[in-house]
């Protein structure tokens, strides 16, 4: 066992640093986080830089991590132009891969995963978002909710109900690639968001809309086993995300403790240092999980019970950290960076499968090896 | 203890949440408190709550100045606060010179808002230094203050003195802080600004003194916090479905919001029995401000990825405790505080 990164990913992983101290200024990030607006330029200028490569997975994670610790609005913004291109990848021809993945890996093009409802995110198999079979193309129509790059993508991946379920609700559900351009297509930007506001969120209607035949990824009714394999892919980087933002949290609050001390010996009796010990502990652990669900994943050998404790175990550490921050910094971290910390954190716990339903994932895994040992 | 009276009031408070405040507390939450909720609040009799009936206050006992805390915090902690900031600061720092006394009524008689800048004894403060400058103005700069719109504003000078500043041009344009949006917090900028003196010495003392006798009313204000947004919990819970199931059905949800439901009874039933000792105010304070941050946690996550825009009214509770514990409760000083009642003698201070 080596905890250690090869000098490749060490190295990389310095230059995704100096970049965020350069480019992820508080006063940019703030900007954005007050504006409700995603920041274009910076994420041309992290896929130029090569900082996310999404051939590169152990990069791509570190670039999330790094970028989340320096400011998460702005980090994730910059990480998420690709998202949901892992299922394409993998479940789609290769005219698809050629026509769409070329021009979202240059930075030309954006991708978004369009799967949540207004009636439903956690029970993905009661969506309501129906294709009928038209002979050469299918008519699609229905509403997404929350989906991330809604209204600035140029393709979504979007899971729709092409045929009623069987016994299995999950059954009859298929894949996608739409083109936000089509006829039918319509986004609605939903602003007010607690945290991570630099994102675009939208709410999707979809009217008519006819989606050529050669744009359904994979086959027929496989779209619910896809989504769930995304997903044990998505929640590995939403990990790093936590991990990121944790961390960030941690050294604006050590800072700001050995700044104080100078000034305030309260700073430096024990209530406040246990605090300090308490986040690092939960950030050094989180990293420990999500590199050890990484590390299955990028192998091609997925633990879904190791993949969800790491999702929902960096959420939370992202979540008490931010919490924490806030007792030990009172006053100042009421109108710092760290109250955006605050708000930002707190998504990790609800995007890409909210730590409950991890919790379900991880409970169910546990009683199935143990069933299977029997 | 509350009597019949006070059921009579709290109903009336509640209707008048439910009929004004709760319609417009979005709005509040996106540009700030205007003059005509303060003025609503203020024709309803309860701006100046708790002050005497001589300087144009309700005169309120204490259990009915806590019901309303309680009651409009439900809906808007901010409007919750900036009664507070008046009758539990403002008012017990002014009352004592005449020219305090008389900015009460001007406060109260022209429904505006007031501050203290409670920042010098709070945790996490840098320190920003004096602001006498050695003739009869003030020169200097506090930062994050909160009520950005407040006619007058009480202050630390940092000589010793308590002074008041009639001029609501010292604040900066609006600025974004964590919690109580509907307040603001923002940049008193003093240059050469005309003061009057209500306290010679012991600025810090009073400041002190204001902040510790407030307990109960930011028990009242957090509970008000608990009540809201469990209540919208545990509302969310019965429609949402998930897998053909109400919320409610499951049992990690269900048992969640009831133990929160249930600590937040004992609590108010604390608040509410009279006759509370020093330490028992502090207990309960200590107590309702951390179930605030816990409750507002989960009930904004109870409502999935609806409870992270504030449209659903939730989200602003969760902000709102984390500020109302960081603003009006001191995590070290309070601490300090119980251990002092708990052991008798001075514990906890290494
Ligand atoms: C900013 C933002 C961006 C998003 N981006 C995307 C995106 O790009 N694409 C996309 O498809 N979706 C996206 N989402 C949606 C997100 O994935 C969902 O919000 C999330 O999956 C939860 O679904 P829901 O909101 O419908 O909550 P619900 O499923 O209604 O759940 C509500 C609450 O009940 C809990 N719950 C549900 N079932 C159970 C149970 N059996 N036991 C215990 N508790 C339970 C949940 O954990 C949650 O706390 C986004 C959401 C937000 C807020």
């Amino acid at each position: 066992m080596d905890f250690e990164f090869p000098e490749e990913i060490v190295s990389f992983r310095e230059k995704v640093r100096e970049f965020a101290e350069r480019e992820f200024t508080p006063e940019l990030a703030r900007k954005f986080d007050r504006e409700e607006k995603y920041p274009d330029e910076l994420k041309d200028r992290v896929i130029r830089e090569k900082l996310v490569d999404p051939s590169d997975p152990w990069k791509t994670l570190v670039a999330i991590e790094e970028l989340c610790r320096h400011d998460p609005g702005l980090g994730i913004s910059a990480t998420v132009p690709f998202f949901g291109e892992e299922v394409l990848l993998l479940f789609g021809s290769d005219e698809q891969k050629k026509k769409y993945l070329e021009k979202v890996n240059n930075g030309e093009a954006m991708m978004g995963l369009a799967v949540t409802e207004p009636g439903g995110g956690s029970d993905v198999a009661g969506i309501k978002t129906n294709a009928k079979d038209m002979g050469d193309h299918y008519l699609v129509n229905g509403s997404k909710m929350f989906i991330t790059n809604g209204g600035i993508a140029d393709y979504l991946v979007m899971l729709v109900r092409t045929s009623e379920p069987d016994e299995k609700r999950h059954h009859g559900l298929s894949t996608f690639l739409v083109e936000t351009g089509w006829e039918g297509f319509k986004a609605n930007k939903l602003v007010g968001k607690l945290g991570v506001r630099a994102t675009n969120t939208a709410e999707l209607q979809i009217t008519n809309m006819k989606v050529p035949k050669e744009n359904l990824i994979g086959e027929e009714g496989k779209g619910f086993y896809y989504i769930m394999t995304f997903f044990n892919i998505s929640r590995v980087f939403v990990a790093a995300q936590g991990l990121g933002i944790a961390q960030g949290i941690l050294d604006r609050s050590v800072r700001f403790v050995n700044e104080m001390s100078h000034e305030d010996e309260g700073y430096n009796r024990e209530q406040i240092q246990f605090h300090l010990a308490d986040i690092a502990t939960r950030v050094e652990a989180a990293r420990n999980l999500t590199y050890k669900a990484a590390s299955f994943l990028f192998q091609f050998k997925p633990d879904p019970m190791i993949t969800s404790m790491a999702k929902a175990y960096a959420s939370e550490a992202a979540v008490f950290a931010s919490e924490k921050a806030m007792e030990i910094t009172g006053l100042f971290g009421l109108t710092s960076d760290l109250e955006r910390y605050f708000r930002d954190a707190k998504i990790t716990e609800i995007w890409e499968g909210t730590s409950e339903v991890e919790r379900l994932i991880i409970s169910r895994m546990l009683r199935k090896a143990q069933a299977g040992e029997q | 203890m509350v009597t019949e009276e006070h059921e009579i009031l709290r109903s009336t408070v509640r209707e008048y949440v439910q009929k004004t405040l709760e319609p417009g507390a979005l709005d509040i939450e996106r540009d700030g408190l205007g003059e005509e909720i303060r003025k609503s609040v203020s024709a309803q009799g309860f701006l100046g709550a708790r002050i005497s009936s001589d300087l144009g206050g309700s005169d309120l006992d204490e259990a009915g100045y806590l019901i309303l805390l309680d009651e409009i915090a439900r809906a808007s902690p901010s409007v919750s606060v900036d009664i507070m900031l008046l009758n539990s600061f403002f008012y017990p720092l002014a009352s004592g010179s005449d020219e305090g006394r008389d900015a009460v009524k001007r406060v109260l008689s022209e429904g505006k808002g007031a501050t203290v800048v409670l920042n010098t004894i709070l945790e996490g403060y840098r320190n920003e230094g004096e602001l006498m400058d050695g003739s009869s103005k003030i020169t200097g700069v506090r930062d994050n203050v909160l009520n950005r719109n407040a006619a007058m504003s009480i202050l630390d000078a940092g000589n010793g003195s308590l002074v008041l500043v009639d001029d609501a041009s010292v604040f900066s344009k609006k600025d974004y802080s964590l919690g109580f949006r509907g307040l603001g917090m923002a940049k008193m900028e003093m240059r050469g600004t005309e003061f009057r003196t209500v306290a010679g010495k012991g600025a810090e003392h009073a400041l002190d003194r204001a902040m510790n006798e407030s307990d109960p009313a930011v028990s009242a204000i957090a509970l008000g916090i608990i009540s809201g947004c469990l209540q919208k919990g545990i509302d969310y819970s019965k429609v949402r479905k998930t897998f053909g199931q109400p919320l409610s059905a499951y049992q990690p949800v269900a048992f969640t919001l009831s133990s929160l439901k249930a600590e937040e009874e004992l609590l108010r039933r604390t608040l509410y029995s009279g006759d509370l000792g020093e330490k028992e105010k502090l207990m309960l304070k200590i107590s309702s401000l951390d179930l605030a941050k816990r409750a507002s946690k989960y009930a904004l996550q109870v409502h999935g990825g609806y409870g992270y825009f504030e449209d659903f009214g939730v989200e602003k509770f969760y902000r709102d405790s984390t500020a109302l514990a960081t603003l009006f409760g001191r995590s070290v000083r309070d601490m300090e505080r119980l251990s002092h009642h708990i052991y008798g003698e001075k514990a906890g201070f290494l």
